[in-house]
């Protein structure tokens, strides 16, 4: 059985966001500029169970983003502060695992801050040429 | 943990150094680092700190007679106070740039999509704080009892006011009403959790700075300012009785009372909530101290005919369906209605395989 280090990566993306921090026009543009990232809503980052990205990972999938609204801003009073709690322990499992924590990212930002999912997105890339992987 | 981390003397000075070079930080970083956009509510509660601070300080002059009020008036923007004049024009400005502020808050909220479904509360409660703005500001413009006062007391039907009448605007609609504003005030705040109520160190700083040099070079005029006719600039904070007539006024504020109660109600989502499937839930409990809403609840459950244990239920009404119970179980037996545990990992499944 091939460990957990030795699994193919895919040069695939996948979104998870929020469903007030991403939504609408916005979404919509995202999709077209980014075919091939995969986006993924759910009703708030704090339904996000880390189990279903560590499958993505197991799959092959290169990194995952967790986009969600800031601190203090959630919809649903702390939905992303567990988010943000559960990805750092998902980060630290990886890494125990032997996965680059790098490829699972949390970010929060305001739904007008725009250029944002863009240049995490960009950044991801670069972590995946930076690693070698091929499309 | 480095020598320079430890215990210095100078601590606060440190704290001042590093606040006000902050500044240069928050220059450097533009629209970056700290988005003011961000901190337009703050910056309202900021400026209700420095009204109730100058209403103070006025409180202790003002005298609330028909005869005395506007003596009182000249003699705080007399030489005989120190920063009378200032601490004047301060109060009557910053009424002015609240209205601002809070209108540009509402618009930046509303732009966000913040007022919808579980933020609606803050929203409701944010229209009736600005009501309460306005109508706080105008009767501050009623108590110098000068000729703008008469002018807006001509514009509610009233030519000349009894002793008795002014002494309850000023006590009840420009003391006690703020009070009442803090208490909305706590309910505009409850529903976020940590709310960045105060702005950063660096941007109140900026921020007092501007607003005391516009204080600074222009002051209220003397005694122009209190005869009719020679108004300084004041249409923010009497845009309502600018309008012209009574009905012109009612029916304005009724029409944007009425749209921006009305829109949290449009684009509203389908209700729905979470599930617990009772027979194989563990009754740990762990949603129950996850849920920020307190909506679930113990029940029990029968197992046999004589036999029963105690499972987690959901409150259907208070469900605000954001999943964190969903996520936060160990057995895996909640779900989200909409977004269902098979659903999700099904998606995931179909966007690995292309």
């Amino acid at each position: 059985m091939p460990s957990i280090e030795d699994l193919p990566i895919k040069r695939k993306i996948i979104v998870f966001h929020c469903e007030s921090a991403l939504k609408g026009k916005d979404l919509e543009n995202h999709k077209d500029k980014f075919p091939e990232v995969g986006f993924v809503k759910l009703s708030c980052t704090g339904r996000l169970n880390p189990v279903v990205a560590f499958k993505a990972l197991v799959e092959g999938v290169g990194a995952i983003i967790i986009y969600g609204c800031p601190l203090n801003d959630c919809h649903n009073f702390d939905g992303n502060m567990f988010a943000k709690r559960r990805v750092f322990a998902a980060q630290s499992v990886a890494e125990a695992l032997g996965v680059d924590p790098e490829r699972l990212s949390y970010v929060q930002k305001d739904p007008l801050d725009y250029g944002v999912l863009t240049r995490e997105i960009s950044a991801m890339k670069r972590k995946l040429d930076s690693m070698g992987v091929e499309a | 943990m480095s020598p320079s981390k430890s215990y210095s003397p100078f601590k606060p000075l440190n704290f001042l150094i590093n606040g006000t070079l902050g500044i240069f930080d928050v220059l450097k970083a533009g629209f970056e680092s700290v988005n003011i956009l961000n901190s337009l509510g703050s910056i309202t509660f900021l400026l209700l700190f420095i009204q109730i601070l100058t209403g103070f300080v006025l409180s202790f002059f003002y005298m609330p007679s028909l005869d005395q009020a506007q003596k009182s008036i000249m003699y705080i923007m007399s030489d005989k106070i120190p920063y009378g004049l200032f601490i004047r024009t301060l109060h009557r400005y910053a009424a002015d740039a609240m209205i601002l502020f809070a209108a540009a808050h509402m618009l930046r909220k509303l732009f966000a999509q913040r007022h919808t479904s579980t933020r609606s509360v803050g929203w409701f409660v944010g229209v009736a704080l600005l009501v309460f703005t306005v109508l706080i500001t105008i009767t501050g413009y009623i108590l110098p009892m000068d000729g703008r006062a008469s002018e807006i007391l001509k514009f509610f039907g009233r030519g000349q006011i009894t002793e008795v009448a002014l002494l309850v605007i000023y006590r009840a609609f420009h003391i006690g009403a703020p009070i009442l504003v803090f208490a909305l005030l706590v309910w505009h705040f409850a529903r976020i959790s940590r709310p960045p109520v105060i702005p950063t160190f660096a941007l109140s700083l900026i921020f007092l700075g501007v607003l005391a040099v516009i204080v600074g070079l222009f002051p209220i005029a003397g005694k122009t300012d209190l005869k009719a006719g020679k108004y300084v600039f004041d249409w923010i904070g009497l845009f309502t009785i600018r309008l012209g007539s009574p009905t012109i006024a009612a029916s304005a504020w009724g029409f944007l009372i009425a749209v921006l109660i009305a829109l949290p109600f449009f684009g509203r989502k389908i209700k729905t909530a979470a599930v617990v499937d009772p027979v194989r839930c563990s009754g740990c409990f762990t949603c129950i101290t996850l849920c920020p809403k307190n909506a679930i609840t113990q029940k029990k459950f029968n197992i046999s005919r004589n036999k029963t244990k105690d499972v987690a239920f959901v409150v259907r009404k208070k469900c605000q369906a954001c999943g964190i119970c969903v996520a936060g179980c160990l057995p895996q037996v909640i779900d989200l209605e909409g977004f269902e545990n098979k659903v999700i990992l099904e998606e995931v499944k179909g966007l690995c395989l292309q």
